[in-house]
């Protein structure tokens, strides 16, 4: 439900991950969304596309693993 | 290349829960996250209970609404110190907020603090706040359904209060689903029925929260 400003953390999370590790571009994040998170797949992925323009994530492909509990993670990103 | 991260994305969030969690503890101060849909009774519970703490046992409370400061002036005339946060559109507390609140609040001598939080039974579970405990708040008019229809709000819950439960003859509530929703949603949790009106159920409470003083 507040998909936006999660978001936000989660871009945060990674341009701050990125650039520690010297990586310009992100090609792909990984994330794993629980049933009882309280957060739309959809909608976080529509929000991040929305923030992430003009920045290194731009046009990353979001892969969400979704699970039973109340995870809210990011598990791992890819790029160069 | 690829970057392991493993990290919840709350972690911002979830560090200055912990701070204000720690900062709590410190003080001996039992903190509570008071949550339920708008028009529960989440204030009318807090009117009620706060003059029936013992004399030691102070009380402040931070209040959560997207506007207005009526919850907090409410909770004023109970002579306890209130702070009320306005989120101006955010349908949920989140730690850096309850931390602004904690700064203007002098928590010398205070026993139990009490977080209001945003009247919805969505948003604010996602959000640690520092808390000790959960505290949701449901009420007999709006159905018997709302444990298995908000599961993410009511496996959280520490206690489960039924509220205005003076109103059962008036409504078709059917308690039997209602305990049923309960055990297949959160087992563990407590569950006090209440009238925020009568009183009814508010010795029971009282008793519940002096119980859990640290």
């Amino acid at each position: 439900m507040h998909e936006l400003s999660i978001a936000e953390e989660l871009l945060q999370i990674i341009t701050e991950k990125a650039s520690q590790a010297g990586i310009g571009k992100i090609e792909r994040i990984n994330l794993k969304i629980g049933e009882f998170s309280g957060i739309l797949p959809d909608a976080l992925v529509f929000a991040f596309e929305m923030l992430s323009k003009d920045t290194i994530a731009q046009s990353a492909e979001i892969e969400i693993e979704q699970s039973g509990g109340n995870e809210l993670q990011v598990l791992s990103f890819e790029g160069d | 290349m690829k970057v392991n991260v493993m990290s919840d994305i709350l972690k911002a969030n979830d560090l200055l829960a912990r701070d204000i969690e720690n900062l709590l503890i410190e003080k001996k101060i039992m903190s509570w996250n008071i949550m339920g849909s708008p028009g529960a009774g989440k204030t009318a519970l807090l009117e009620k209970l706060i003059p029936m703490l013992p004399a030691q046992t102070a009380a402040a409370v931070i209040e959560g609404d997207l506007a207005t400061s009526n919850d907090a002036e409410r909770i004023a005339r109970t002579g306890v110190q209130s702070a009320q946060i306005n989120t101006n559109g955010a349908c949920h507390l989140d730690a850096a907020m309850v931390r602004s609140a904690i700064d203007t609040l002098n928590l010398d001598g205070i026993a139990i603090l009490f977080i209001e939080n945003v009247g919805n039974l969505v948003c604010p579970s996602s959000f640690q706040l520092g808390e000790q405990g959960r505290i949701v708040v449901s009420s007999i008019t709006e159905g018997d359904d709302k444990p298995e229809k908000y599961p993410s709000m009511f496996k959280k819950a520490d206690l489960v209060l039924l509220n205005k439960i003076d109103m059962m003859q008036h409504t078709n509530f059917n308690m039997d689903n209602f305990h049923k929703g309960m055990s297949s949603t959160n087992p563990d949790a407590s569950v006090i029925l209440v009238s925020a009106v009568t009183g009814e159920g508010f010795d029971q409470l009282l008793d519940w929260i002096l119980q859990r003083l640290p």
